[in-house]
């Protein structure tokens, strides 16, 4: 063989490993985002970070969840529950004070005393009953704010009353968790998701804002447009997720206050964007629950994206994020 | 001396491995996609497949599941437990998508490099 022709044998093969390493880079995953999925609270978390590779909130989900089920027999809420009182640690009475002020704040729409009804139900257990009305009514004398008393860190109950955190726990422990994605400073961004419930932090990797789908109600497959975020928290509330179908006929699992019944709402879904887990929980439940009557209890500082029954989506001037719909069918309002 | 290392038909040969790594690049790229679907059993990871290839398949921990992978999706297709959530949820398709079975604690997870970054609604 010719210098000439090793020469060419050795350029040839030069150009193969260059493109080859230019592909290979190419074809490299461009985002460092880290996915872990735990069930924590009655649901499955899935937590994607950026900027660190182990996930570092399912623990703390986990812990919170011990304190704050009503059904956990070591839980502080189990115990105020079965015992009418209890001694509430700081998360606990943090919780449980926002609440009680977003039972009291939100017209009856919200309210986490309804213990008495949501364990009467047992909607979305394999447990779930229809319960006669008159057990429903006598069940409703137990619900109500006044039937507590919180004293620092000590709380009491009427006879009978109790607590349901599940409607704001989600959000309170997205709360939570943000606290300890600030203190570590590797972590660039996260989103933190319960489902109904979901942190966005920091920044995604390699763009200015979080990119979110909003499910279509009525096809879970199918996305009606895409919302871009900065850091927040999002909530949604809708009847078509967690239900339980007794006699024939389908059980949401949020309930009316005022009747003790299911809500049979106006709306298919209700998504808060606000800067509050807990508050978004408790403001999407309540405008879930009170239709058109509820909009005026959400604040400034928040916004709400709802996909009504007549295939329009009404979102809040205050939003503020930008929202591209991609199902013709549908209308954007923006009031 | 005055011989160039390179004739005429080198250039041709050299574009033609060039356009054959290309090829060869995009099939790999295709090829190693990162979309699959990650199958729980409370905590527990128990299977992870791809969702490009269709196929319809039970895992082992997941008793009277049957899962279905189809046009790059995924769906609970029979569900033991009485409410069928699982079932209706439909397909999903999209990053970091989720069905739950509450019930008998089993989630199917998507994670697919579509851009979005979470699922409202």
């Amino acid at each position: 063989m010719t210098k000439r022709r090793i020469l060419r044998f050795l350029t040839f093969i030069a150009v193969v490993l260059i493109i080859a390493a230019a592909f290979y880079c190419f074809s490299q995953e461009p985002s460092n985002a880290v996915s872990h999925t735990d069930f924590a609270m009655d649901t499955y978390v899935t937590e994607t970070l950026y900027g660190t590779d182990s996930s570092i909130s399912f623990e703390y989900i986990k812990t919170l969840d011990a304190l704050l089920s009503a059904y956990g027999e070591n839980s502080e809420i189990f115990k105020l529950n079965t015992q009418g009182n209890a001694t509430l640690s700081e998360n606990t009475v943090s919780i449980v004070t926002q609440a009680l002020k977003y039972t009291a704040d939100t017209d009856g729409y919200f309210d986490a005393t309804l213990f008495p009804i949501t364990s009467l139900w047992k909607i979305g257990t394999e447990n779930a009953v229809v319960p006669t009305d008159e057990q429903i009514q006598e069940a409703m004398g137990f619900v109500g704010v006044a039937n507590f008393s919180l004293d620092e860190n000590e709380i009491v109950a009427n006879e009978n009353c109790g607590l349901d955190l599940g409607g704001v726990a989600k959000g309170f422990a997205c709360d939570k968790v943000k606290e300890i994605y600030e203190a570590n400073e590797d972590i660039t961004g996260a989103v933190l998701s319960f489902g109904s419930s979901i942190l966005l932090y920091g920044k995604p990797d390699n763009k200015d804002e979080f990119s979110v789908a909003l499910r279509n109600p009525d096809n879970a497959h199918l996305s009606l447009g895409t919302l871009r975020l900065n850091e927040c928290f999002v909530s949604t509330s809708g009847g078509y997720e967690r239900n339980s179908i007794l006699d024939g006929k389908k059980y949401s699992h949020i309930f009316d206050p005022k009747t003790g019944y299911p809500c049979e709402s106006e709306y298919l879904s209700v998504t808060i964007v606000s800067f509050s887990g807990a508050l978004g929980d408790a403001l999407s439940t309540a405008v879930y629950v009170g239709g058109h009557k509820a909009l005026g209890l959400i604040p400034e500082d928040c916004s709400y994206i709802i996909v009504d029954k007549e295939k329009k989506i009404h979102i809040s001037k205050s939003f503020p994020g930008r929202f591209s719909l991609t199902d013709t069918d549908y209308e954007v309002i923006y009031e | 001396m005055n011989r160039k290392l390179f004739c005429g038909s080198d250039f041709v040969i050299i574009a033609c491995i060039i356009l054959a790594s290309v090829v060869l690049g995009v099939f790999m790229r295709g090829s190693d996609s990162a979309d699959i679907a990650q199958i729980y059993k409370g905590s527990e990871l128990i299977a992870s497949v791809s969702l490009n290839e269709n196929s319809e398949f039970t895992v082992e921990g997941a008793d009277g599941f049957v899962f279905c992978v189809e046009n790059n999706s995924i769906c609970v297709k029979t569900s033991p437990c009485e409410n069928k959530i699982c079932v209706n949820t439909g397909c999903i398709s999209r990053g970091n998508e989720t069905i739950v079975c509450l019930p008998e604690r089993i989630c199917v997870r998507t994670s697919v490099n579509d851009g979005f970054d979470a699922v409202v609604g």
